[in-house]
């Protein structure tokens, strides 16, 4: 029996390579289009992860700063006010004393009580910022650890700020309140400036002349489970979707910017 | 193309078998020029290339010398088969150290095995198989386990999904230029041996197939080429991360 002709090798081949060719550019348009939509699911799947994170995060903020506002209230209103009232008992009893001059150093004492009392309630929840707003309670800030800690902390306002509702407002109140916090006890500053602008963007400056600091060995200080002020800061511009940035290239001290839009 | 290559065969007549002869010529120089190119292309910015891309411009040096070497042997009137499977033995190799880089020693011992296997087929294809004839037995297993390589790397790909955008992952166009070459030739390379010692057939269009197949491979190579220079220029002008 005579075996197949050229033409039938000739068709069989055709066949086979038309065949092979189809498979191979099958294969590689399945993996271009497979990938691409893998990597859409991959994405969507991300951005779900992201935005379930941001609403814990923001929940559990929101409940930090009820839990803050409470006790703020509890301290200025009950302690505040039943360490007033023993003020005042007491020097109506040092009015009664043969030797009232002996009240006057407890008096001291319970002023300076009264003074912590109040200050640690401001901290916790200021009320400068629910009854005037950001710019005053930032000023206002300033000037408070100026005072305690005897720095220069130097508060500059340009523009007007408009368009911040007040869990908005009390965000950039906590950023600043690290930020000086931080300069104020770790820069070995000899002034901080604290600067907020405000026209169609926000931009809040903090800027020290102390002795700086590495952001990133920062960051996996915070991994370590070492340090949660950078990690509070990010956290709290992430969910204003705000942009912080770190002035590396300062030969002295530094500046952190944080910008956002109105 | 393949239409072209089907109604070549299919229309069989004296015209275009005279024609096929000055066009396999043709094609087979500007196959070896481009092949050329590619070796070129693979030589630009060579240190700062990616491994692959070093790796695949090495691969497709064999073939130009190979070629070159068959008229010197041919003229001496020595064997011509001994460069050619040389230098599929060379190219089949360094595709496996390709694809054992870049699946990053995954599947080390697989390649390891066919590393061995592949050449002692063709040695022993050579002393005892089809001899002096052109070794195509060697070239189609050649092309099944580079066809499996591909799909491999493929496979690893939609696994691992480790970048966005296929296009500029320069490995992405040299596995489908030779999944496309070896898939193509796969058939070419099986009936070779029998369209030439059953129906003594010249080879001239089959062949000429395969070059304008080799061309196209050696097209897709120089654009994996292009993407890594690519790769190299967006890399320098990109400010460094502190």
């Amino acid at each position: 029996m005579a075996g197949p002709s050229e033409y039938q090798v000739a068709l069989l081949i055709a066949i086979g390579t038309v065949g092979m060719l189809l498979l191979a550019i099958a294969i590689i348009l399945f993996m271009v289009f497979y990938q691409k939509k893998m990597i859409q699911e991959q994405l969507k799947r991300r951005q779900l992860e992201l935005d379930y994170q941001q609403k814990m995060m923001e929940a559990a903020l929101e409940s930090q700063e009820n839990e803050r506002r409470k006790v703020a209230g509890d301290l200025h209103d009950s302690i505040g006010g039943m360490l007033s009232a023993i003020r005042v008992g007491l020097t109506t009893i040092a009015k009664q004393m043969a030797d009232p001059q002996s009240m006057e150093q407890p008096k001291q004492m319970l002023d300076d009580t009264i003074n912590s009392v109040r200050s640690i309630s401001r901290d916790l929840m200021p009320s400068t910022l629910e009854k005037f707003g950001l710019v005053h309670a930032v000023k206002e800030l300033c000037e408070r650890f100026q005072a305690t800690s005897f720095l220069p902390v130097i508060f500059h306002e340009q523009g007007e700020l408009q368009g911040l509702n007040q869990r908005k407002e009390l965000m950039i109140f906590r950023v600043a309140q690290e930020l000086v916090s931080n300069a104020v006890k770790h820069s070995q500053a000899t002034t901080i400036h604290v600067t907020i602008r405000g026209t169609d963007k926000l931009e809040m400056i903090v800027e020290d002349d102390g002795v700086g600091f590495d952001v990133e060995a920062e960051r996996s200080l915070t991994q370590s489970g070492k340090g949660l002020g950078l990690f509070n800061i990010e956290n709290r511009v992430r969910l204003l979707s705000a942009k912080l940035e770190f002035d590396d290239q300062r030969e002295k001290g530094s500046k952190i910017t944080m910008t956002m839009q109105l | 193309m393949t239409t072209l290559f089907l109604a070549l065969l299919i229309v069989r007549n004296e015209s275009i078998y005279k024609m096929t002869l000055e066009v396999f010529i043709r094609i087979a120089h500007l196959q070896i020029v481009i092949s050329f190119l590619v070796v070129l292309m693979a030589v630009l910015h060579f240190k700062r290339r990616s491994t692959e891309s070093k790796l695949m411009g090495l691969s497709f040096i064999f073939g130009p010398i190979a070629y070159l070497s068959f008229g010197i042997l041919n003229l001496k009137g020595k064997n011509v088969n001994i460069p050619q499977s040389i230098e599929t033995m060379l190219y089949f190799l360094v595709l496996t150290m390709v694809y054992n880089f870049t699946l990053g020693g995954r599947y080390k011992k697989l390649f390891l095995a066919a590393a061995i296997f592949f050449p002692t087929f063709a040695v022993s294809n050579l002393l005892f198989g089809q001899q002096n004839d052109n070794n195509t037995y060697s070239q189609a297993l050649r092309s099944i386990i580079l066809i499996a390589y591909c799909i491999l790397y493929c496979y690893r790909l939609l696994v691992d999904l480790p970048v966005q955008h296929l296009q500029r992952v320069p490995m992405f166009w040299f596995n489908s230029a030779i999944l496309i070459f070896n898939a193509g030739t796969l058939f070419l390379f099986l009936f070779t041996s029998y369209l030439v010692e059953v129906l003594n057939n010249d080879l001239l269009i089959y062949w000429t197939f395969h070059n304008i197949l080799s061309i196209v491979q050696y097209s897709v190579i120089m654009v994996g080429l292009w993407q890594d220079l690519r790769n190299i220029k967006s890399r320098s002008s990109s400010p460094s991360v502190p």
